[in-house]
């Protein structure tokens, strides 16, 4: 896993857009890395782009501009793939924010939505309620129990050493009934509702790519239950989280990341959104020739 | 093509049409659109809800794509809350059930089908053309009642051996995906079994179905977005077209899927893992452990990740407890323990440790990008081999092979040999052997570095314990192939497809052994010739040629179970040591799990195996209760007692090792521990072992020398630990094999094992007399053994109070457990790691609940003593009440259930046991593997399954055995040692010989 050095701020010249400089200024100056801040569309300022889109004095080391034209999402992913940034800070909501903002469908732009989706690299969310706290001590990891999400707190465990912070890990098991209503019956996170431990196998199942030193960032565990946004609101105001990182499963459209858009629209911190990475094959070649059943190790890596 | 282009593996490939033949998808979405939209806004417009349109793209893949019509509709309807009755088939167009929804949408389809006509998808004919060139036939399957006529609209029918459409599946009655069916069906149509057949699907909803439908391989074609999910659902590989498909490397994905299980001979004699999973990487680490009894060395990468668990354990090497590390769980710690400096055996810093860069980038895991990861562990030779294939963004190739082993002939010695090669391009290759670890202080935190002075080519390197005053060294000479001076750091300029090879010697010693560790490891590996490398390879694999002879077991009829079968001798051997003054950690040399503490295991599960296979090794390891005698006496003393009590877990002087708590990492509750004080079996269990090993080998010599003042001690100390009540003597206060139930009287299992002890140490005192008078007079004057004391001891055997069958045949398990609280565990209680159980300890201290086998290890070690009827109510009785949260339960009960006459309990909880550690079922192998279930399923094949008996003629199989055995087993081979002479045993299918 990279640092995080190369971080992308595509800038339309609005004061909403504008908010992720700080942030992002301050991340790269406690990565050692550059900021690239991306204008598409419009005429550039020829002389002093970077002012005339309201970089202040002081933080003009750090950045460099990079001018594009054409359809804003695009030229955003095609600047991630070119300049090798691998984080981008982003609105949820650009130069429109102004909309609705109770109304589930309007809480993310089209070009936000676009570049969440597609990006390779985590995304760092600006949330419409955004208020900047620099700097940031506390990260917030909830995991589903879906190993699809792992990656998140890899992410956040080397994010927390390198800046840092200390990292509260969160589960809310979702009230009963819910849990009955799921369908397919892939309740995938059930074990991990009975007893702490099962969180220490999350730390396990990411420790061999973090180091000691990563792993002792982690300074709780929160086990709840109940509606996992309240819940997870709740903790982010006792524990002061600076930073939420969140894994997700990069789809956006209705009916999906129910959780994610609710705490789009309340919470004040930065999302940081990770995208599982594809899992490894793996296999160990041992087990009985009739039946997978008694060796379920045979059939493991398969749905769930 | 090749030129000659090889025979496939795979038989037939069965497409789904929609997404992967045909490009029907775009018009089912917009039909699905259209359809929904309509209804949805009428819906809004009666003011049920806001209209919210349907989603070609993402409402489309995440419910409808790929399933019926019927279940399409009520998997999107049911997404947006609303649920409409099915209706019937023959409702019209306008009424609001699923099924005329269903029909409108398929309207809609045919009228844009017919408008718009179907485009195919020109890779995937041009892959059919190659497939059916090379003899494999095909098939295509589509959940649409118009599949026929869509694939004839595109003219591709002639391309199909099989077709199913929706029009089949209704008068075959199939259910839609995710039930296999109708790919089930297509694999029947063509006369194969679905095994070896490859299923192609673009849908999660196919990919699932082709997963359960057990074929051979499972492809999924992601046209967009859509990678993730069919990986979730089970696709072995996703491509974005099936004109990246090489049938050729297909062929080969195919194999490697389909040979999962071991099937070839060969098979049994490795074990293999490829690919990687962060998840698992630790429990790996304990499979693919190397060593030789002096020393362990964990699987780890060779070029480890910041979080490997990348051990070397020296045996004996212990230090004052570090509380960071774990106990016997991730989750558990314990306290600090600085009054006993050696509470935990030392992790020490990995010695195949290798940095490797080509081309100025590093290549390990964690950089990547990498292609392949295989690890294989040769059983017949012990080593170990790994695998890595790199190949970064601009396609550059570089394969990097190890080989390691611990060598068995030089206990001292490690081998390593490093081959790098850059397969399609020339670069700078840069290997770094060093030892350092920068992170030392996080990884071994009981260690000291020290810094000997340096020697020529040598890397030397020693680290010094923190409390106990150990001193460990290590001497690393490592050469590249032409070069001919050693370095630690080597660079050389590869080319294309020119392998460069390195070799490593590493030397270990310590201060246990040699005065001056440092100078000792130097001069091993200074002594060390690299012609000589070849040879001490092969010296080291003629010692493990030697292992099989007297370890090896084989069934017929089962690769599988002779490859876990030598799995399990591999690591036996690989944790034993002809060392008097060390004995196994319950998890061995493999891992950190229980402060590498030494516990009854080795004398109640893992003797039994040696004394058969290893005798010399069984004599070693009662060696090692003999000198920590003193440790037992100075405990007993302290707790009041006379003689030598052992401790529950031991380490270096015999002292109690055991923690008083558990700290929860999570909550930080504590956890009282009550076994150091209380489970006192341990100490009849020793001695029980050394009448054991004498019967099976009449090691004399041993007796008189050591196993005598084993048995007196012992004695003595139960003669003062039972308590005199009426007429009886009881014993109080105990905690019994269950270690679900603490402070109990009158545990069946401590009883019965202490009338033991005391009983046979009265006859071997009689027969020391007999035999060696001057030794027996020596050792009544040196234990200052009083004339009554041998009559005490037979007085107290004799009175001691044994737990009887009650009427219906059950013994109880200690004085009062009948009337606490029943309970049966259900099954999906069973076979976890007892953490609930701690947690919650007091309350499951009140109820029948029991842990492990403990009231049935007494048939289980006295077969003669109980009728088969009280062995069968017991069974009875216990089996349903005990969860076997210990590793030790499953052996117990096969073998049990075998002698009852159970066959499928006995195999069932014989697998469990045979495969614990290979699939890790208790779920915590991440801290090392298992050794007393391992030989404890030894045990069950041996004594239980083929039911042998050892009499004065040696050992022979029961004539009944057959009945006992999987049906498909043909034959089995082993042999066992009995007074110094190895008998080869062999039971065939229906021939009842020996």
């Amino acid at each position: 896993m990279k640092i995080l050095s190369g971080i992308g701020l595509p800038l339309d010249g609005s004061n909403v857009a504008l908010r992720g400089l700080g942030c992002a200024v301050w991340m790269a100056s406690r990565l050692g890395g550059r900021v690239h801040v991306l204008h598409v569309g419009g005429p550039a300022a020829i002389a002093n782009p970077l002012q005339a889109l309201g970089v202040p004095e002081r933080f003009l080391p750090l950045v460099d501009f990079h001018q594009a034209n054409g359809d804003p999402a695009t030229e955003i992913l095609a600047a991630e793939r070119r300049l090798g940034i691998d984080l981008i800070v982003l609105s949820a909501r650009g130069a429109s924010s102004e909309a609705e903002r109770s109304d589930p469908l309007t809480i993310m732009g089209h070009v936000a939505r676009e570049v969440i989706e597609k990006s390779a690299a985590p995304v760092l969310l600006l949330p419409l309620a955004y208020r900047e706290a620099l700097p940031w001590h506390s990260v917030l990891v909830p995991i589903s129990g879906e190993a699809g999400t792992d990656e998140s707190l890899a992410v956040a465990l080397q994010l927390a050493q390198t800046l840092d912070l200390t990292v509260t890990i969160a589960h809310v098991a979702a009230a009963k009934e819910e849990l009955g209503k799921k369908i397919l019956g892939f309740l995938s996170d059930q074990a991990h509702h009975e007893y702490p431990h099962m969180l220490n196998e999350y730390v396990a199942r990411v420790s061999p790519m973090a180091s000691i030193k990563e792993r002792e960032r982690i300074e709780d565990f929160c086990l709840l239950h109940g509606d996992i946004a309240l819940e997870l609101l709740g903790v982010i105001e006792r524990k002061r989280t600076g930073l939420l990182v969140v894994g997700w499963h990069g789809q956006f459209v209705a009916g999906h990341a129910r959780v994610l858009k609710t705490l789009i629209q309340q919470v004040s911190c930065p999302l940081l959104l990770v995208k599982a990475a594809p899992r490894q094959p793996f296999r160990l070649k041992v087990g009985e020739e009739t039946s997978d059943l008694e060796n379920p190790i045979s059939t493991s890596g398969s749905a769930g | 093509m090749p030129p000659a282009a090889a025979k496939l593996s795979f038989r037939a490939v069965v497409f789904d049409m929609d997404g992967v033949v045909t490009r029907t998808a775009d018009l089912h979405a917009a039909a699905w659109k259209e359809l929904f939209d309509d209804y949805l806004r009428a819906r809004a417009d009666r003011g049920a809800g806001m209209f919210e349109p349907f989603d070609a793209k993402g409402d489309y893949l995440a419910y409808v794509d790929g399933k019926p019509r019927q279940e399409g509709a009520r998997s999107f309807l049911a997404a947006r809350g609303i649920t409409l009755p099915d209706g019937s088939p023959d409702d019209p167009p306008d009424a609001e059930t699923i099924y005329a929804l269903a029909r409108r949408k398929d309207e809609l389809f045919e009228r844009r089908l017919q408008r718009r006509g179907v485009a195919v998808f020109d890779s995937t004919t041009a892959l059919i053309h190659v497939l059916r060139s090379r003899a494999v036939a095909t098939a295509v399957v589509t959940s649409s009642r118009h599949g026929r006529e869509v694939l004839q609209s595109a003219h591709v029918t002639a391309l199909f051996d099989v077709i199913l459409d929706g029009t089949d599946a209704a008068r075959l009655e199939l259910k839609g995906k995710p039930d296999p069916d109708i790919f089930l069906a297509a694999a029947e149509h063509l006369k194969l079994a679905p095994r070896q057949c490859i299923v192609i699907e673009d849908a999660a909803a196919g990919v699932m179905a082709g997963r359960h439908g057990g074929f051979g391989l499972v492809i999924g074609v992601d046209r967009g977005g859509n990678r993730q999910a069919l990986m979730r659902s089970g696709a072995d590989i996703v491509v974005a077209d099936l004109g990246e498909v090489d049938v050729d490397a297909l062929d080969r994905r195919f194999r490697n899927r389909t040979s999962a299980s071991p099937r070839e001979p060969e098979d049994a004699w490795r074990v293999e893992q490829e690919g990687f999973d962060p998840a698992r990487e630790h429990e790996m680490e304990s499979l693919f452990t190397v060593g030789n009894g002096y020393l362990g060395v964990r699987g780890s990468l060779d070029m480890p990740l910041p979080g490997s668990q990348a051990d070397l354990f020296v045996a004996g090497i212990y230090d004052r407890k570090q509380p960071a590390l774990p106990y016997s769980e991730l989750e558990f710690l314990t306290a600090r323990r600085d009054e006993y400096a050696y509470a935990e055996r030392v992790p020490l810093p990995f010695p195949y440790r290798l940095r490797v860069s080509v081309g100025g980038r590093t290549l390990d895991l964690v950089e990547g990008p990498w292609r392949e990861l295989r690890r294989v562990l040769d059983l017949r030779h012990g080593g170990l081999q790994l695998f890595y294939l790199f190949e970064d963004k601009q396609g550059r190739r570089t394969a990097i092979e190890t080989w390691r082993c611990a060598s068995l002939a030089e206990p001292h010695l490690l081998l390593q040999e490093v081959t790098v090669t850059c397969e399609n391009h020339d670069a700078l290759v840069e290997i770094d052997t060093s030892l350092h670890d920068p992170d030392l202080a996080d990884h071994d935190p009981h260690l000291r570095a020290l810094v000997p002075e340096s020697a020529d080519d040598v890397e030397l390197r020693a680290y010094a314990t923190q409390a106990s005053g150990y001193t460990v060294a290590l001497a690393s000479r490592a050469r590249l192939s032409g070069e001919s001076r050693d370095r630690v750091y080597v660079q050389a300029q590869g080319k294309a497809g020119v392998a460069l090879r390195l070799r490593r010697c590493v030397a270990i010693h310590t201060n246990r052994h040699d005065a001056d560790p440092i100078a000792a490891a130097r001069a091993r590996a200074q002594g060390f010739s690299w012609d000589a490398f070849d040879r001490a390879r092969a010296a080291h694999e003629a010692c493990w040629a030697e292992v099989w002879r007297s370890a090896d077991v084989t069934i017929g009829g089962s690769v599988a179970t002779t490859q876990a079968l030598r799995f399990n001798a591999y690591h036996l051997r690989i944790a034993a040591n002809r060392d008097p003054r060390t004995s196994i950690g319950a998890r061995t040399l493999s891992g950190r799990a229980y402060e590498g503490h030494v516990f009854w295991d080795v004398e109640i599960f893992m003797l039994p195996y040696f004394v058969r296979t290893f005798p010399d090794i069984a004599r070693s390891l009662l060696l090692y209760r003999y000198y920590t005698l003193d440790g037992a006496r100075s405990r007993a003393l302290s707790l009041g007692y006379r003689g030598a009590c052992y401790a529950w877990e031991s380490t270096v002087t015999g002292a109690d090792a055991t923690p008083r708590q558990i700290i929860l990492k999570t909550s930080h509750k504590k956890i009282p521990i009550y076994t150091g004080h209380e489970q006192v079996h341990v100490t009849a269990d020793i001695a029980f072992a050394v009448i054991r090993y004498f019967e099976a080998t009449g090691d004399a010599a041993f007796m008189t020398e050591a196993g005598a003042e084993i048995l007196f001690e012992t004695a003595r100390f139960w003669a003062s630990r039972c308590v005199r009540k009426d007429d009886r003597y009881h014993i109080e206060a105990v905690t019994g094999p269950d270690e679900y139930h603490h402070t109990v009287n009158d545990n069946a299992y401590t009883n019965w094992m202490a009338r033991f002890n005391l009983e046979h140490a009265g006859r071997m005192q009689r027969w020391l007399a007999r035999q060696a008078p001057e030794i027996w007079k020596a050792l009544r004057s040196k234990l200052a053994i009083a004339d009554e004391e041998p009559a005490l001891w037979a007085a107290v055997a004799e009175a001691l109070y044994l737990p009887q069958a009650n009427a219906s045949g059950v013994i109880e398990q200690f004085e009062g457990y009948f009337e606490l609280r029943d309970y049966v565990v259900p099954a999906s209680e069973r076979f976890h790691p007892p953490l609930r159980r701690l947690f919650e300890s007091e309350k499951i201290n009140g109820m029948q609940l029991i842990k492990q086998a403990d009231v049935l290890m007494l048939p289980l070690l006295f077969p003669e003593r109980f009728t088969r009827e009280v062995l069968a109510a017991n069974y009875r009785y216990y089996e349903p009440r005990t969860d076997h949260a210990s590793s030790l339960s499953p052996a117990v009960h096969a073998t049990l259930a075998a002698r009852l006459g159970l066959p499928e309990q006995a195999q069932d909880y014989w697998r469990r046991g045979l495969w614990l550690d290979l699939s890790n079922t208790m779920g915590n192998g991440a801290l090392g593997i298992h050794a007393a279930s391992m030989a404890g399923a030894w045990q069950t094949l041996v004594y239980g399954l083929l039911g042998i008996h050892v009499g004065d003629d040696g050992p022979v199989v029961d004539r009944e055995a057959g009945r006992r055995l999987p049906a498909r087993w043909q034959s089995v081979e082993l042999s066992l040692y009995h007074h110094g002479k190895r008998y080869p045993l062999r039971w065939t299918a229906g021939e009842e010989e020996r």
